[in-house]
């Protein structure tokens, strides 16, 4: 079953054409929002995204919005390198995970050795689990990234967060046969959802694409790459040309194109995205 | 705060001139001594840097476990570390005792939940507690709560004048013997006291940490 729907989904996940960061970046939110919820956080996707996008440079963007930062570095090639993991998983997060070296050697190790690639992602859960059994959040990181160490893909996507629950861990320490099936279950339903994204992202780009070169604003170019990149843009952060004002106007022509939406609802601090 | 040299190299960890089980009730007392000695939950690295290369820390925790039984204190793992804890069932007698514990009776009561109360709704603003409270929550609670470094900033808010949030820290976990924020107390009890009024909350409209609900989030990939 999670053979059927990781088949579908690997030939868009060896994709590097745009929106491969924009689709790895929205269900690295979707996959953050869900831990965040498993850690008892009450921020949801809004939330997060707000903490991400309204930041202004040196601002901390809070417990949850790290969170998101570090699900962001599962989704770059940096995150295929085990001896990488612990910078990559740490430093978004902002502090030291101390004594995790033990872990992550023994889950690089593992990776060769389990017999397909959701059994060494379902593998790396069950080590994480049982080293330590208070690090839910990395050994779902983990397992994504060795996922796709195991897939020779050009970088992981976040997909699993979205279809565990706690109970679904503490199976991972106790019983692993039955966390196997529960994962490739977990997998197959993540790979459809995120297989259908990619969808309605490359088609969304594609309607942007139609229109760009209408555009006359001198910043449409990079507005329009980084739309094509970026999970949601602020109006006045795209670059660094562009002010607050003209950022909108350009931001609500879009959205008056039917080729952007304005994801947040509010009439301040708004966020556009594809 | 900054972490104090460490010079475990100075430290005979291996113990290799004493017999197996000699050796291994040293490092369960060198283990149980640093622990105790801590002002703050001790992490795996720390104790692994004062025992051999091969000890099984988790084997020793359990043996420390073993003898404190019967005794009216505990090791538990707390915020990614070991701790000594009074057990549960002593904590009427010792309130009642009235002796002196540590930090979180520093704070005055009305400090103590506001900092319930960020626990529960953070991020949240002062704004925000102000209306969850039904009264001004002043500058000077939160930045008491700051000093006991159980409360820090979180992201701004997107409302008009974009304030900080407050967030709590791994600090507010430990201190009150949570591991996670799905150990804070049910809401309920902090309502039945008379402390937070669920009207209130609702017209602030914030979702509470803790409140596991699935689904309901805006479906992104919808046409």
């Amino acid at each position: 079953m999670a053979g059927a729907a990781l088949s579908a989904l690997h030939s868009v996940a060896l994709d590097e054409r745009p929106p491969w960061q924009l689709w790895r970046r929205r269900l690295a939110l979707t996959n953050a929002a869900a831990v965040v919820r498993l850690q008892g956080r009450r921020e949801r996707e809004a939330e997060l995204r707000d903490a991400w996008c309204l930041r202004r440079p040196g601002d901390d963007p809070g417990p949850a919005g790290r969170l998101l930062g570090a699900w962001r570095a599962l989704g770059t090639r940096a995150a295929l390198v085990p001896g990488q993991w612990s910078a990559t998983y740490s430093r978004p997060l902002e502090q030291p995970q101390e004594g995790f070296g033990a872990l992550f050697e023994e889950v690089g190790r593992s990776i060769r050795e389990a017999e397909n690639p959701v059994a060494a992602a379902a593998g790396a859960v069950t080590i994480a689990m049982r080293q330590k059994p208070e690090a839910e959040s990395l050994a779902l990181w983990l397992a994504d990234a060795v996922l796709a160490i195991r897939l020779k893909w050009p970088a992981p996507v976040p997909l699993i967060a979205t279809q565990v629950r706690r109970s679904d861990l503490r199976t991972a320490a106790s019983d692993g046969g039955e966390w196997l099936r529960i994962c490739a279950a977990a997998y197959a339903r993540a790979g459809a959802e995120a297989f259908d994204l990619h969808t309605d992202l490359v088609r969304r780009a594609g309607k942007l694409a139609a229109v760009a070169p209408k555009l006359r604003a001198k910043e449409a170019l990079g507005l329009v790459s980084a739309l094509l990149s970026e999970d949601a843009l602020a109006a006045g952060s795209a670059t660094g040309k562009t002010t607050a004002r003209s950022g909108r106007r350009f931001f609500d022509r879009l959205v008056s194109l039917g080729v952007v939406r304005e994801l947040t609802g509010r009439p301040a601090f708004r966020l556009y995205g594809l | 705060m900054a972490g104090r040299v460490r010079h475990t190299w100075l430290i005979d960890r291996d113990l290799t001139d004493l017999p197996p089980d000699a050796r291994w009730r040293e490092w369960m007392a060198r283990v149980e001594a640093v622990i105790f000695a801590s002002s703050k939950p001790v992490p795996r690295a720390v104790l692994a840097g004062v025992v051999g290369q091969d000890c099984n820390i988790d084997l020793i925790i359990d043996d420390i476990r073993q003898e404190l039984q019967g005794r009216p204190y505990e090791l538990v793992s707390v915020a990614g570390g070991w701790q000594h804890r009074t057990r549960p069932a002593y904590a009427e007698i010792i309130r009642a005792s009235g002796a002196p514990v540590e930090p979180p009776s520093d704070l005055s009561r009305h400090e103590a939940t506001v900092l319930m109360a960020i626990g529960y709704f953070q991020p949240v603003t002062r704004g925000e507690l102000s209306t969850i409270f039904g009264k001004e929550i002043s500058r000077d609670t939160i930045a008491a709560l700051r000093r006991a470094g159980f409360i820090a900033s979180g992201p701004r808010s997107p409302t008009p004048g974009a304030p900080y949030t407050y967030v709590t820290t791994p600090d507010f976990l430990s201190a009150f013997g949570f591991d996670t924020l799905r150990d804070l107390p049910d809401i309920e009890m902090l309502e039945d006291a008379g402390l937070l009024s669920r009207a209130r909350m609702d017209e602030a409209d914030l979702p509470i940490a803790g409140d596991q609900e699935d689904g309901g989030e805006a479906d992104l990939s919808a046409g």
